[in-house]
């Protein structure tokens, strides 16, 4: 059997980045949706990572330095595929928000009565089809479960930022699942 | 507390970042009124129904071992590469072969007819502006190696080179010296008035081209410009790299008050190797 010698490098990389594969990868599945990119890109970032491991200061935020390779390597990979903006339209999603705001009166008992009928599948799909702004706080937030702090260190926007964005990217998320539910007989089209 | 100010603090009640005096006020609110109440609960239902429906998925093992598996091929790849090119330059018929192609790259190079400094035509792609340095930088490569760039200075030392750009730029102008890599020549020019440097180097059979502006003036994105993503992750790891169309490796980086741009058919772990020695051999950070 061979025995390989690790460099210094490469223990140190394993034992800093490699702890954090599983915040990657959910990530990654979540933002392309698929799980076959989702492993190309996780597979992109680490190697990307480890070719630059020279200019990760050590000390500071390693899960940050890391999601922000992968969501450059993201917008490297797919942006430039699917030719999307690369800003969110706030005037739109304002309107959106708008619309969906007078439907939230109600009764607790309704939403309760389709949000407990809704898939899996369905849930996934309306958080992929948030605006990648508002989807990337939702996913670190509420499913992989970061606080405002890292999520404004990720994403490089202040943390009132991480919170309105959070505040509109639930409402529009809202708005997807009441379409879903629409669409499944869970709630009247009215 | 108005219902306005109630639902600016909607978002932190949720996720539970209201002090507990916040916390009160918020809660008497949310009793006295029940539109707002209920928005309080359905943005909360929304957060729990994504949470216990959208589970985190376990990585594939199969995945991991893969990404392991790479890490160390990676680890081992510079003593690999130098191996191999070793074995591979011993060779007696290598050399001589590579000694004809560098000839007829810089023959082509040298004897091509001079054109404008201000001659570089920059081609208007789609999804690129003729702004945009990255794409300038990436049609100069291809025509430098078709021979439509001429170096207005030939020379394969830095010094000379140096000196060529001197109170031409208001930016310094870096002329690394590059192990296995020799300087072929370089050219000024302006887009828009904005002054541009152009390096060329040869190495083996690659050519790197190294393209240069004043990092200012791109930032400010009149005469010059950049993708914002592209100019983010320059700021934040200091470094950005990228594949070209045609599949050339592309390397931009940020040296003091100078952006570069190398492009390269190079592998792109070559050119980033031949980048970063030449950053250690110089010891300063350009």
């Amino acid at each position: 059997m061979a025995i390989v010698k690790k460099t210094e490098k490469h223990v140190e990389f394993e034992r800093e980045a490699l702890p954090h594969t599983e915040l990657l990868y959910n990530y990654a599945l979540r933002m392309t949706n698929n799980s076959s990119d989702a492993d190309d890109l996780l597979q992109e970032t680490f190697l990307k990572a480890y070719r630059f491991w020279d200019k990760y200061e050590p000390g500071t935020n390693i899960r940050a330095w890391l999601f922000r390779i992968m969501k450059n390597s993201y917008i490297n990979r797919y942006r430039k595929e699917t030719k999307e903006p690369t800003t969110v339209d706030y005037a739109e999603v304002e309107n959106f928000y708008a619309s969906i705001k007078d439907e939230s009166a109600d009764s607790n008992d309704l939403q309760e009565t389709l949000y407990g009928n809704l898939l899996d599948d369905d849930v996934a799909a309306a958080v992929a089809d948030l605006p990648e702004d508002f989807r990337t706080v939702v996913i670190l937030c509420d499913i992989e479960g970061l606080s405002y702090e890292e999520i404004s260190d990720f994403v490089d926007i202040p943390l009132g930022t991480v919170r309105s964005r959070l505040h509109r990217g639930r409402k529009l998320l809202r708005g997807k699942l009441l379409e879903y539910a629409r669409k499944r007989g869970y709630v009247s089209r009215d | 507390m108005k219902c306005r100010e109630f639902e600016e603090q909607i978002t932190a009640a949720v996720d539970r970042y209201l002090r507990n005096e916040e916390k009160e006020i918020f809660d008497e609110h949310a009793r006295l009124c029940p539109p707002c109440r209920r928005e309080y609960e359905t943005e909360l239902s929304t957060k729990e129904l994504v949470h216990s429906k959208a589970r985190m998925a376990a990585v594939p093992l199969a995945l991991y071992h893969s990404i392991i598996e790479q890490l160390e091929r990676q680890s081992k790849w510079p003593w690999s590469v130098r191996a191999v090119s070793a074995r591979f330059l011993q060779s007696p018929f290598v050399r001589p072969a590579i000694a004809f192609t560098l000839t007829a790259i810089v023959v082509l190079l040298v004897t091509r007819p001079a054109e404008s400094p201000r001659g570089i035509p920059i081609l208007t792609a789609a999804g690129f502006g003729p702004n945009n340095v990255v794409h300038q930088s990436v049609e100069n490569f291809h025509r430098v190696l078709r021979g439509e760039i001429t170096p207005q200075v030939v020379s394969s030392q830095s010094s000379e080179i140096q000196d060529f750009f001197s109170g031409k730029t208001e930016f310094p102008v870096r002329v690394p010296v590059m192990r296995q890599c020799t300087l072929v020549g370089a050219v000024v020019n302006q887009h828009k008035g904005a002054p541009l440097a152009h390096v060329v180097y040869r190495s083996g059979d690659d050519v790197i081209y190294l393209y240069q502006a004043c990092w200012q003036t791109v930032q400010q994105g009149e005469k010059l410009d950049l993708a914002l993503e592209v100019e983010t992750e320059l700021l934040r790891v200091g470094w950005y790299l990228s594949g070209g169309p045609g599949g050339d490796a592309i390397v931009l980086w940020k040296s003091g008050p100078t952006l570069c741009i190398a492009v390269s058919h190079m592998e792109g772990d070559h050119l980033l190797e031949c980048l970063r020695q030449a950053s250690i051999d110089s010891a300063t950070a350009w």
